[in-house]
């Protein structure tokens, strides 16, 4: 097969192998030709793994965990020092141009020089091979 | 090679659906280990393998087995994946009641597929970005956030649902602008495009493509494009390519 070009380094796109068994649950699991008439024999054994696939998102659980992420990040932001730049950058950042913001954060943090005030040159050149050369600062 | 359905004595797992003269792939096996054979009929034919009433059948390794085979053999030639775990109790239904019948469709949707792989795209928001993007925003949460620090979830429990329900919201009303972009642009290089339903409030979307084999570095080049785009408040995650799960015909 050609298709599959690892891109490990410098790629922002998480290609997991397709035979591990949790995105064979979660992606494959329900789909396929149904053929109503016969016998479907279910998965056995993994019963914990398909029911966490399918939590419910309105549900009093799911708003504690929530609120739980939340309060969670509050402390890591009191006393976060070592959080990244571009995080405190962010938050700081308020409510124009956030994501903005975010995205030259990060191109700052990863692209060193040319190209980290341009969005137009750098969609003109998606392969970043400067990036491999130039890892200095 | 096809097999005359009076050889098999009892029930018979099937995996997918395939034009006549498919060979069986020699080095993969199946459901419970079983050799995987081809059963015919006129222009189409279906994947299948005997099933061993001794052992148990619908293990993790049995559902590893049917989609390592399907995503073989879909790179050799079309499949129409059956949904896992898909039994008839004689060999001789299989032509009589599943193949003859719906030949036209089946041979419609292996067309439909050919030269195509899936690839499955789920994008989810970075947690952390986009909770702290909220609370910056909402003086609610940021106020019930103070009023919970330091407490267990007992003393405050109310507030914590209050919160929590308040950071969903904000993830649900983010979601359809986060998901515009990756639908628009992904159409422009699949072939055909199927929303998964989401499962988490920080789900952004999740995607089954149809992609020709030929489009296929031209796609993963546009979901590396987003992603770097969207980074770091959306997570990309591809995986593929697989057998069309997604793509088959209703019978």
């Amino acid at each position: 097969m050609s298709t599959a070009m690892q891109r490990s380094r410098g790629s922002y796109v998480d290609r997991p192998s397709p035979s591990s068994l949790a995105d064979v649950v979660e992606i494959i699991l329900d789909k396929g030709l149904v053929i109503d008439a016969y016998i479907r024999v279910s998965l056995v054994g993994i019963e914990v793994l398909t029911i966490d696939a399918r939590i419910v998102i309105a549900s009093v659980d799911t708003y504690l965990r929530f609120a739980e992420a939340t309060n969670r990040l509050d402390l890591a932001a009191q006393g976060g020092r070592d959080l990244p730049d571009l995080m405190s950058g962010m938050a700081e950042g308020g409510s124009e141009g956030k994501t903005k913001g975010a995205v030259e954060g990060v191109k700052e943090a990863l692209t060193p020089g040319d190209d980290d005030d341009d969005d137009g040159d750098e969609d003109e050149a998606p392969k970043r091979r400067r990036r491999q050369s130039s890892k200095s600062e | 090679m096809s097999r005359d359905p009076r050889d098999y004595a009892g029930e018979v797992y099937l995996y997918g659906v395939v034009p006549a003269e498919t060979a069986a792939p020699a080095d993969l096996q199946g459901i419970q280990s079983q050799p995987v054979e081809v059963l015919e009929h006129e222009s189409v034919a279906v994947l299948v393998s005997e099933v061993d009433p001794d052992q148990i059948l619908g293990t993790p390794d049995d559902l590893l087995a049917h989609t390592q085979l399907l995503d073989a053999v879909a790179r050799q030639t079309p499949v129409l994946p059956l949904a896992f775990g898909t039994v008839v109790p004689e060999a001789a239904a299989v032509v009589e009641d599943i193949l003859s019948p719906s030949q036209q469709e089946y041979a419609a949707g292996l067309e439909n597929v050919d030269g195509h792989a899936q690839y499955t795209v789920s994008v989810t928001f970075d947690r952390d970005t986009v909770l702290r993007e909220i609370i910056t925003e909402l003086p609610e949460a940021a106020h019930l956030r103070e009023q919970i620090a330091g407490t267990t979830e007992d003393q405050t429990r109310p507030q914590r649902i209050q919160l929590g329900e308040l950071m969903v919201r904000g993830l649900e009303q983010r979601q359809p602008a986060a998901a515009a972009p990756v639908i628009d642009r992904l159409q422009e290089v699949t072939s055909d495009l199927t929303e998964h339903e989401r499962r988490q409030p920080d789900d952004v979307i999740e995607l089954a493509a149809l992609v020709a084999h030929q489009q296929a570095e031209e796609f993963e080049e546009v979901v590396e494009d987003l992603a770097r785009e969207f980074h770091p408040r959306c997570k990309f995650r591809l995986v593929g390519p697989q057998a069309p799960y997604d793509f088959v015909p209703k019978v």
